[in-house]
């Protein structure tokens, strides 16, 4: 009895394995870069070294995609799980645990059958709330760029500036709620300003970081070129420090994405998602509030992982600063 | 002419955090270098001979005395004295031909002017080919020859070389200090040109200067005459090398036990 059970289960699980190894290992881990050029090694001509490999794009797309959505499927399968184990297993509460698919459903109304979430459609919350980040995130590059340049460039005032940076670093998002009240009482302005402050802080601080980080080597041989100050500054401390500045972009982006929901969901702004949780919240429709948790994250990592992650590839690639092939 | 006079330089630096020590690097340091020159500094590693090309360059001032050009005291860094550094220099996200330009920025030149310029600067460094490319799709030794390619477009007065090559293999630093030599006899510049091997200041220099150990002083100096043949087996090269190997400071490392091997 023992022996027939070890049988059924180790056979197919060493099948399982061997499979998972050979085609999705490979697909997932680059594959065999060297098998991949071996083959092609009958296609060289006379004694030139160079080889033809054509294109890998869709092989590398195919890659980056299955990766994804292995990791999205681990997502949903911990949700599904704790939603089951909850509502079901322990069964006792007296509101459900929004399960996955009861979700995606209630996103489907959302935006195919255009319901309507406290009197706007769910586009109307998603551009509120765009807008609202768009402001606040480019009135922070501005002065991110700015304040994190000078603080870069002066080696003497660089010690300064950076306290009161660090320290408005240090307070957190919502921290900024008394003060953003105080400026612009209830609504859509505080908001902005908190997802400001926090976001101009984060993009300053690696400005002036990639900036003070430009080897000085590459400095003196600009000045030895008789270079001035300006030039200097706009041909080679900014081009060097861009995809440090790009970054902080990216990081200041994601930390405005974040503290926007956290804003719009305690200064009744009246409108976007983050309102749009707390009211659905308030409500007891936890399947709604799970909907806009989804949107906020689907919108986060389009514009991390799409956007941002292609403007830093292509920084690199303009910048003659590729990591390796 | 005397071209850079170094009068009396001390340079010191700080060697704690706390800044409560320093360490002398150059110590009353005089020596002139004339026109037409090709001065090899040489001296065992951390003797200061870096320092003192940075502070006839205008990088760094001297903690103590004063550097000259042409009777003006040198405070900053100028197109007049051009540098090529030990390590990679060039700006990456600038192609080869746009590298060697920027040599140019200061100069009131038509873009063609300057793109004829920077292209023969790049023919004479056997670069041609390579002018469009990004720096980081060349080798170390090319990447330095457009460090000298550089300095053939701005064609300063005054070239200071730190150590240029020592990265490079045996053979392309070879190749590379016979080029310099060609330039230096076309052009008729002056040469600063740092290095630790006396086979290299052998070839080269029709001066070289033997440096201490830290801190660096001038021990002594040797004159080439031009037309002394530079084959290395030529009995005038062999006794001069005996004699500046002689001169040498022991290495420090001469006073440490010798490694034991533990059986």
């Amino acid at each position: 009895m023992l022996y027939n059970v070890t049988w059924l289960s180790v056979r197919p699980l060493r099948l399982a394995i061997h499979l998972g190894r050979t085609y999705v290992g490979e697909m997932l881990f680059n594959g065999d870069d060297d098998a991949r050029i071996a083959k092609h090694l009958g296609s060289r001509k006379g004694s030139d070294p160079n080889i033809l490999l054509g294109s890998d794009r869709p092989a590398a797309l195919a890659r980056t995609l299955l990766t994804f959505a292995i990791g999205i499927l681990i997502v949903l399968m911990i949700w599904q799980v704790f939603a089951w184990t909850y509502n079901d297993v322990v069964g006792r509460a007296v509101l459900r645990f929004p399960a996955p698919i009861e979700t995606f459903a209630m996103l489907g109304e959302f935006f195919f059958e255009g319901k309507t979430l406290l009197g706007h459609t769910i586009y109307e919350h998603i551009a509120s709330s765009l807008g609202r980040w768009l402001v606040a995130f480019a009135l922070a590059t501005a002065v991110g760029l700015v304040l994190g340049s000078i603080l870069g460039h002066f080696n003497s005032l660089f010690p300064i500036g950076i306290v009161p940076v660090s320290v408005y670093q240090m307070i957190p998002g919502l921290a900024w709620l008394p003060i953003a009240l105080l400026l612009f009482g209830l609504g859509s302005n505080a908001a902005v300003f908190i997802i400001f402050v926090v976001s101009a802080m984060v993009i300053t601080v690696n400005v002036a970081g990639g900036i003070r980080r430009v080897p000085p080597v590459v400095v003196r041989a600009a000045k030895m070129m008789g270079a001035d100050d300006l030039t200097l500054f706009l041909k080679v401390l900014i081009p060097y420090a861009t995809v440090d500045i790009v970054n902080g972009l990216r990081l200041g982006m994601g930390s405005a994405w974040r503290v926007l929901i956290a804003a719009e969901m305690v200064v009744g702004t009246g409108i976007g998602l983050g309102y749009a949780i707390t009211m659905t919240k308030d409500l007891l429709n936890y399947v709604a509030s799970f909907a806009c948790i989804a949107i906020i994250c689907i919108i986060g990592l389009l514009m991390d992982k799409v956007l941002f992650a292609e403007i830093e590839k292509f920084a690199r690639h303009r910048l003659g600063m590729e990591e390796g092939y | 002419m005397v071209l850079i006079e170094v009068k009396w330089v001390t340079k010191a630096y700080y060697t704690s955090r706390r800044k409560d020590r320093a360490r002398i690097v150059l110590d009353n340091v005089s020596m002139n270098f004339h026109d037409n020159e090709f001065v090899c500094l040489i001296g065992p590693s951390g003797c200061g001979k870096t320092t003192l090309l940075n502070l006839i360059a205008g990088f760094e001032r001297p903690t103590v005395g004063e550097v000259l050009y042409k009777g003006r005291k040198v405070t900053s860094p100028s197109p007049e004295r051009g540098v090529v550094f030990q390590e990679y220099s060039l700006f990456p996200w600038m192609s080869v031909l746009d590298n060697v330009r920027f040599a140019l920025n200061t100069m009131d030149l038509s873009s063609d002017r300057k793109d004829d310029i920077a292209r023969n600067a790049l023919a004479m460094v056997n670069l041609t080919e390579f002018a469009d490319q990004r720096p980081n799709l060349l080798s170390g030794g090319m990447k330095q020859r457009v460090a000298v390619a550089r300095l053939l477009a701005m064609d300063p007065d005054v070239w200071l070389m730190d150590e240029p090559f020592s990265s490079l293999d045996e053979q392309t630093r070879k190749k590379l200090d016979s080029d310099i030599l060609n330039i230096w006899r076309i052009k008729g510049k002056t040469i600063v040109f740092v290095t630790h091997n006396v086979d290299e200041a052998l070839h080269l220099a029709t001066r070289i200067v033997l440096f201490s150990e830290s801190p660096g002083r001038v021990i002594k100096e040797w004159k080439v005459a031009r037309d002394m043949p530079r084959t290395p087996e030529s009995p005038e090269m062999v006794a001069l090398k005996k004699e500046i190997t002689d001169a040498m400071p022991a290495c420090a490392c001469a006073d440490v036990r010798p490694i034991e091997i533990m059986e």
